[in-house]
């Protein structure tokens, strides 16, 4: 199963890594162990989005900067609005990736 | 709170407790990984969680997190737009190794249209460097990141028309997750 590194950098991705990290320094866990626990980590977060999460949002903003390398979209956008239902979020600056949904049904 | 980050809680314990069951059913029963480790594991991951405010429990005292560098992080982690971007490129540098075959091939005629080309590609230049300094998109220079997959981007003329599914969204220190998501940006 194809899976994306991208979550580890979520609060959720830094805080295992970390841990894993802590365990691996202070010799209570092997490197290839830690690695193999981040990477059911990857499958577990994709599905876990896919199955468990039912929120639709809609994003609107300026787009500041806008990147496509190695099937990757990195936009930077600029007074960005975040809107689910009627309840809203407004940024001045906004960094968003997203990797090529189509790599994972391959 | 103006978008709701209790469903985001549920949604990580979730996640926590699948890594660490599918966890069990590969390394510990195979005799690979001990299951204490495994719990040590669990306990700091979810220590860690609850303080940085984004899932909610108690935090057993004797799983405190002792900062540690993170050494195993740069090896580890491999983000997908680490690769050096061509336009992080120095354009100066692009023009250059552009003209200098040029050069070769045809000394006399190419030092003739060399100048005016080169006057351009200064303006350029500088308009291009103006926009690097601004825009400076560092993670650190960027607190808030949406991390997520794509189904389509279309542009027409200066819009961008995106549909993004399996989000985490972290902005205004609030993690949120997102089934889909649509992108509508002017550029």
């Amino acid at each position: 199963m194809a899976t994306f590194e991208l979550y580890r950098r979520s609060t959720i991705g830094m805080c295992l890594t970390e841990t894993l990290d802590e365990m691996v320094q202070s010799g209570t866990l092997s490197p290839e162990l830690a690695i193999q626990v981040l990477v059911q980590f990857d499958k577990s977060m994709t599905e876990a989005l896919e199955s468990q999460v039912k929120t639709k949002v809609s994003i609107k903003g300026h787009l500041h900067t806008y990147r496509f390398c190695d099937n990757v979209w990195t936009f930077i956008l600029q007074d960005a609005m975040f809107k689910c239902d009627d309840r809203q979020e407004n940024v001045s600056r906004v960094k968003i990736v997203a990797c090529d949904s189509k790599l994972l049904t391959q | 709170m103006v978008l709701s980050t209790s469903d985001t809680s549920t949604s990580y314990n979730y996640v926590i407790d699948d890594v660490i069951n599918k966890s069990r059913c590969e390394l510990v029963y195979n005799g690979e990984l001990e299951e204490s480790v495994l719990s040590q594991i669990q306990s700091k991951w979810k220590t860690k969680m609850i303080q940085a405010g984004v899932i909610t429990g108690t935090i057993e005292p004797s799983t405190a997190s002792i900062p540690a560098p993170p050494i195993l992080q740069t090896t580890l982690q491999t983000p997908p737009n680490a690769v050096p971007l061509p336009e992080k490129m120095s354009i100066k540098k692009e023009c250059d190794e552009f003209y200098i075959p040029q050069q070769d091939g045809a000394r006399d005629e190419a030092m003739v249209t060399y100048a005016p080309n080169d006057e351009n590609e200064e303006l350029l230049n500088e308009d291009d460097d103006d926009e690097e300094d601004d825009m400076d998109d560092d993670d650190i220079n960027i607190p808030h990141l949406v991390m997520c997959q794509f189904d389509k981007v279309k542009r027409c003329k200066n819009k961008w028309e995106c549909k993004f599914n399996a989000g985490v969204m972290q902005i205004n220190g609030k993690n949120v997750l997102f089934s889909q998501a649509t992108g509508d940006f002017n550029f």
